[in-house]
């Protein structure tokens, strides 16, 4: 510690390279209380190898919403060094467009049956259409209104003062047009909650659903998609130009403006891709559907290292593990499993402030 | 003139967007019912009366017009002719009547074929339909809108023209203002020492009246609005002075108002503390959070000051509302019969009979708000101030001038705890009750509001924006469903149009004479 | 300060073969400077050659990658930056970097943070020795506005000052803390023969009135000819003369590396052959 309470300014130090005392206590202390729990697991096994596998599955699907989210945050802290607080909140725009268009289809009526029932496929293709689509725009709306007016502004908090007003904004709208009650989304029957397939294991068996897969492959699909777009398209080379210096990338003729907008945009249509899935996942959602998943994403984000587009997907599948996994690991109630997220967080930034997968190790500033 | 047309079409459609957006969150409703009974002066109205409806449609289309009409006189552009400005607004009127009459259309056929609406759009119950469709007809509904917008688009336009050829209200707002400028009574007033102090004294006297003035309700309120007001000098501290962000200042009035209802209620752990014990308790245990949550950030730079304390905050309030801490929180319950201040036994003697509970709670509270504002104070005029200023101005070289910053980063934590500390243990004994519902994320939202909305770094700032915030919103009690929508937007619009808040930061003058001696100098000098 | 007799007292600073690399690139390489007590040090080079790097590692914003600098006989690097400012070393920079929304006496308020003793319980309590350090470093602020010639705008905010004020509030800035050494990053640059006389002269007065030892980057050469005592260059990191001013002025590497060595740029090239041609017509 060189911390002297009183008086910062007494201690006369000489040069020796310091030992982060905290950091060290820290990290040693909760790899020992990690080791004591693994012993104490292994040797009176309170869930069965069945248990652990279900946990983890929940875990993959879930982290694979979180690290869409994820993505999206990082892209926008990357290009314009703003928390995009109203990020989850356009993922639950994303969600209420698919809920109303599984709605419309089921209301279609065509013959005896409906046009959800006859093309179910076509029905989640638009669902999701719908959501992205739904997502992207108010993602470039967002931008425009809440966040360029901004770009320059003297007060520094100004920007993210504004993405609150906006996640308000967004939120109690939705509450007030939509209503507060929770609502339970209509799937298509090949999609239909619940079914799936058991897997018979030794002394009990894993749920596997359709819905979880179908989350996680697409998650998967997207994330991929999204790394070959960043890599080898135009856009997603002056996207990464202006992450790293956004004054020279101006100079070199990429209008920044512009890119801030189409990167609201993608993360819009990742965040919109997560809320579809939340809702034909989980079921259940409501106006305030977006705030949870939002902030452990952008946990998610830092936990990979705010900026780093392959940072975030891991950090938001290991949130998304750990989280599962972590109540049960740990003995303790189901119920506090935000607890664990939120701590993860904090451990992480004492113990390697850039990142799990940042390669800077030290944040310098050019003086 | 060809492209101002377009941008007149988009403004239509803007203004659309913005009368569907009130009609589908019933908000016209509201304000019309709220117009209603300021004019009629009715104690309450039950359903708006097409009149003031209308008004309401009409006022949105005028005002898109009138800022429209008004944004075409630029320097250096030539002034739109009046025939043109009336076109432009009839633009804007018809455009927004025919979407808005559409949407209407739509949803009067949709709920006269039975489709429940009601089920997607919460608002849209069939009464607010037919006050939308003004009770009519659709023919006849479709020709009220468009006369309605387009006559308040005219409107608009015609005034913003009158009043950008003749320039009357700014000329006669600075016409004002250098009539009192100039005048003498006035300028002495202002001027004069002793007549200052004599109005300090009066508000002072005043503030001290005010809570037998008010009504039980007033006295809640102006409670509830201080110690908003105290909440908000902590959080200045942090993000105001030293520029680190915190968006789970909850937390640390959670954690006060937790330990001080512990230790002084008899359930769960049946302590029954006194006041001014379970007060320092508290102070210190908010103290001592912030300690925790420092630490972690005290080498950090950025944002990540904002995110520990959101996870702390979530932290904090999934544990009390676990079952986990039920026995020792109350879980979801929450904690009754918290202690409250007993009367100091001067107070009966003097007056005769003990006072009322609420009057002396707020005075309590008074009490409170002064010590904080004077710590506050004190310390943002001094070298720590100065160093917080300095650390949110540029860290890199504050640090370089000798500034300790990850020992002031953590410092403005801690005393900033300690404050909501204090505001949450405060509250708790206001209220005698606290559950987890009192600690949601919106309360350091507020209270990051509250600031801003007052001016970073400004300590009257703190209490004007406490009352914007949390009085405000209490006086509007008709626009209750509609505070945090609102709320948002202004959010938005303050960064945007004054982000250095209301009563932004005042620099305090600094005189010394200088003793034009390089020996003097060379003295101070000396290594 | 250490009562144990210090090895190295005949120099203030010393550096023994730092190197600084940035990924690959070494920004500073085996670099060894000796300054000694009260006199004016020059750093010159061309653009990029770790000048201001170099300062950067003294004050402590780099870590250094290895080698040792030594502050009046004691090692500093890895200390942190506040703590080599504790020490009495101070600086300017480059870009000029004040407190922009404060006020000009306040940034100099700030330049005393290290001799200052008071706390956060003093200023709430009004002790006397808060009233008192108050008084005096308002004193001392009004002083060394009055020595770099800015005391009429002790209100002004900085960001408002016009740009040669802005360098010398930065210098008055510095002299806060009453430095040992000051490391001043090209305080002449941008300005007018007129402005870096005076410049010059104000430098001189801090050494020889104030002792106040001065490591000095800079551009203009009639500026660092004129002051220094001993000069040092950089190229590519690495040091390639030392020396008075006339041994550098006469140094055949530093005038190529100034001026460019034999291997022709294209540039220069294209400019050859156009005159070759001009001179056959």
């Amino acid at each position: 510690m060189t911390l002297n309470f009183f008086n910062p300014n007494k201690k006369k130090s000489s040069g020796v390279r310091r030992i982060n005392w905290l950091r060290i206590i820290v990290g040693l202390g909760a790899l020992a209380f990690l080791i004591y729990r693994a012993i104490i697991l292994i040797t009176r096994p309170t869930y069965g190898s069945v248990f652990w596998l279900s946990f983890l599955n929940t875990g993959l699907i879930v982290g694979g919403m979180y690290a869409l989210i994820a993505i999206g945050y990082t892209l926008v802290y990357g290009v314009m060094s703003l928390i995009n607080f109203a990020h989850g909140d356009i993922m639950m725009l994303g969600c209420f467009a698919g809920f109303f268009t599984f709605e419309a289809f089921d209301a279609w009526k065509i013959g005896d049956s409906n046009f959800m029932n006859m093309y179910p496929g076509l029905a989640i293709f638009l669902a999701f259409l719908a959501g992205t689509g739904v997502s992207m725009i108010s993602g470039y709306y967002l931008e425009k209104i809440a966040y360029r007016p901004l770009r320059n502004s003297p007060v520094r908090l100004a920007p993210l003062i504004s993405a609150v007003g906006a996640s308000i904004f967004i939120e109690t709208a939705a509450q007030l047009m939509f209503g507060a009650t929770k609502k339970t989304y209509k799937n298509p029957p090949l999609l239909a909650r619940g079914s799936g397939w058991n897997i018979e294991m030794g002394d009990g068996m894993i749920v596997i659903t359709k819905t979880g897969v179908f989350s996680l492959i697409l998650a998967l699909i997207l994330m991929i998609g999204l790394y070959i777009f960043v890599r080898k398209t135009k856009l997603g080379k002056s996207i990464r130009a202006v992450s790293q210096d956004k004054n020279t990338a101006q100079l070199m003729g990429i209008n920044t403006d512009r890119v801030a907008s189409q990167t609201f945009m993608i993360s819009g249509v990742l965040a919109g891709a997560a809320g579809v899935m939340w809702g034909i996942h989980n079921g259940l959602f409501n106006h305030y559907v977006g705030f949870l998943p939002g902030i452990k994403a952008f946990t998610a984000a830092v936990l990979g290292g705010i900026g780093n587009i392959p940072g975030a997907m891991a950090g938001g599948m290991i949130l998304g593990i750990v989280e599962s996994v972590g109540p049960a690991f740990l003995g303790i109630d189901f119920q506090l499993k935000d607890v664990i997220a939120f701590s993860i967080l904090i451990f992480v930034l004492i113990l390697k402030p850039s990142g799990l997968f940042s390669k800077n190790a030290s944040t310098q500033e050019k003086v | 003139m060809k492209n101002t047309s377009a941008v007149a079409v988009r403004k239509g459609v803007l203004t659309a967007i913005i009368l569907i957006f009130l009609q589908l969150i019933n908000m016209t409703a509201a304000l019309g019912a709220m117009l209603e009974k300021m004019i009629t002066s009715a104690k309450s109205v039950k359903s708006v009366s097409p009149l003031f409806y209308g008004v309401i449609v009409a006022l949105v289309a005028f005002f898109i017009a009138f800022s429209f009409i008004r944004s075409l006189y630029r320097p250096g552009k030539p002034k739109p002719t009046p025939l043109y400005c009336l076109g432009e607004s009839l633009v804007i009127g018809l455009v927004s009547g025919v979407l808005i009459a559409a949407l209407n259309a739509l949803i009067s056929t949709l709920n006269a074929n039975g489709v429940k609406i009601r089920t997607y759009l919460d608002m849209m119950a069939p009464d607010a339909i037919k006050t939308a469709a003004f009770g009519r007809e659709i023919p006849v509904m479709i020709g009220i809108y468009l006369a309605l917008t387009i006559a308040g688009a005219l409107l608009g336009g015609l005034i913003a023209w009158i009043i950008k050829s003749t320039g009357q209200p700014a000329n006669a707002w600075a016409a004002l203002q250098r009539a009192i400028a100039e005048n003498h009574t006035i300028r002495f007033i202002r001027r004069n020492k002793i007549v200052r102090i004599l109005v300090i004294i009066a508000i002072l006297i005043f503030v001290f009246a005010l809570p037998f003035i008010l009504s039980p309700y007033g006295i809640s309120i102006l409670g509830l609005v201080l110690i908003y007001a105290v909440l908000g000098l902590g959080l200045n501290l942090i993000v105001g002075l030293s520029g680190q962000l915190v968006f789970g200042f909850v937390a640390f009035y959670a954690i006060g108002a937790y330990t001080f209802a512990l230790l002084t209620a008899p359930k769960p752990l049946g302590l029954e503390f006194s006041f001014p014990i379970a007060f320092l308790v508290a102070l210190a245990i908010s103290g001592l959070s912030g300690v925790i949550v420092g630490l972690p950030i005290m080498n950090l730079r950025g944002d990540y000051l904002a995110i520990v304390t959101l996870g702390f905050a979530e932290i904090i309030r999934s544990l009390v509302n676990s079952n986990l801490l039920a026995d020792f929180t109350g879980g979801p319950q929450g904690i009754k019969d918290i202690g409250q201040p007993r009367q100091p036994g001067f107070i009966e003697s003097l007056i005769g009979k003990p006072m009322p509970e609420n009057i002396y709670f707020l005075y309590v509270i008074m009490i409170f708000f002064a010590v904080t504002l004077y710590i506050v104070y004190r310390l943002q005029y001094s070298r720590v101030g100065r160093s917080w200023e300095a650390m949110r101005e540029d860290e890199t070289v504050a640090q370089a001038c000798g500034v300790a910053t990850s020992y002031y980063k953590v410092l403005a934590v801690i005393i900033g705890a300690v404050i909501a500390g204090a505001a949450g243990a405060l509250y708790a004994s206001r209220n005698t009750y606290i559950g987890p519902g009192d600690f949601v994320f919106m309360v350091s939202v507020n209270s990051l509001a509250v600031i801003v909305v007052g001016g970073m770094g400004s300590i009257p700032g703190a209490l004007i924006g406490a009352f914007i915030i949390k009085g405000v919103p209490e006086l509007l009690r008709d626009l209750e469903n509609y505070r945090m929508v609102v709320f948002g937007v202004l959010l938005i619009a303050m960064m945007i149009i004054r982000p250095e808040g209301l009563l932004p930061i005042r620099r305090k003058k600094i005189y010394a004479e200088p003793d034009k001696d390089l020996e003097i100098l060379k003295k101070e000098l000396k290594p | 300060m250490t009562e144990k007799t210090p090895k190295r007292t005949q120099h203030i600073l010393e550096t023994e073969d730092i190197i600084i690399n940035f990924g690959g690139l070494t920004a500073v390489n085996n670099v060894n400077v000796k300054v000694p007590y009260q006199s004016i040090f020059s750093i010159i080079g061309p653009n990029g050659a770790g000048k201001t790097t170099f300062f950067n590692c003294i004050s402590g914003f780099y870590k250094i990658d290895s080698g040792t600098v030594f502050f009046q006989g004691r090692p500093i690097n890895g200390i942190p930056t506040d703590e080599v400012a504790n020490l009495g070393i101070s600086r300017t920079y480059q870009n000029i970097r004040l407190f922009s929304s404060m006020s000009v006496i306040e940034n100099i308020l700030i330049g005393q943070q290290p001799r200052l003793r008071s706390n956060s319980v003093d200023a709430i309590f009004q002790t006397y020795r808060n009233r008192r350090e108050e008084k005096q470093s308002i004193q001392k602020a009004a002083n060394l506005l009055d020595f770099v010639g800015l005391s009429g705008y002790a209100n002004e905010l900085s960001r408002n000052l016009p740009y040669g004020a802005q360098r010398r509030l930065e210098i008055a800035r510095a002299l806060g803390n009453n430095p040992h050494l000051l490391l001043l990053d090209e305080p002449c640059a941008g300005m007018n023969p007129h402005e870096s006389d005076a410049m010059i002269e104000l430098i001189n007065t801090l050494r020889s009135e104030l002792k106040i030892t001065i490591i000095l980057i800079e551009h203009d050469m009639k500026v660092v000819m004129n002051i220094s005592d001993h000069i040092v260059v950089l190229d590519h990191g690495e040091k390639i003369a030392e020396g008075t001013p006339e041994v550098i002025r006469n140094d055949q590497r530093v005038i190529e590396a100034y001026l460019g060595s034999e291997t022709e740029t294209l540039v220069e090239k294209y400019a050859r052959r156009k005159n070759q041609g001009k001179q056959a017509e």
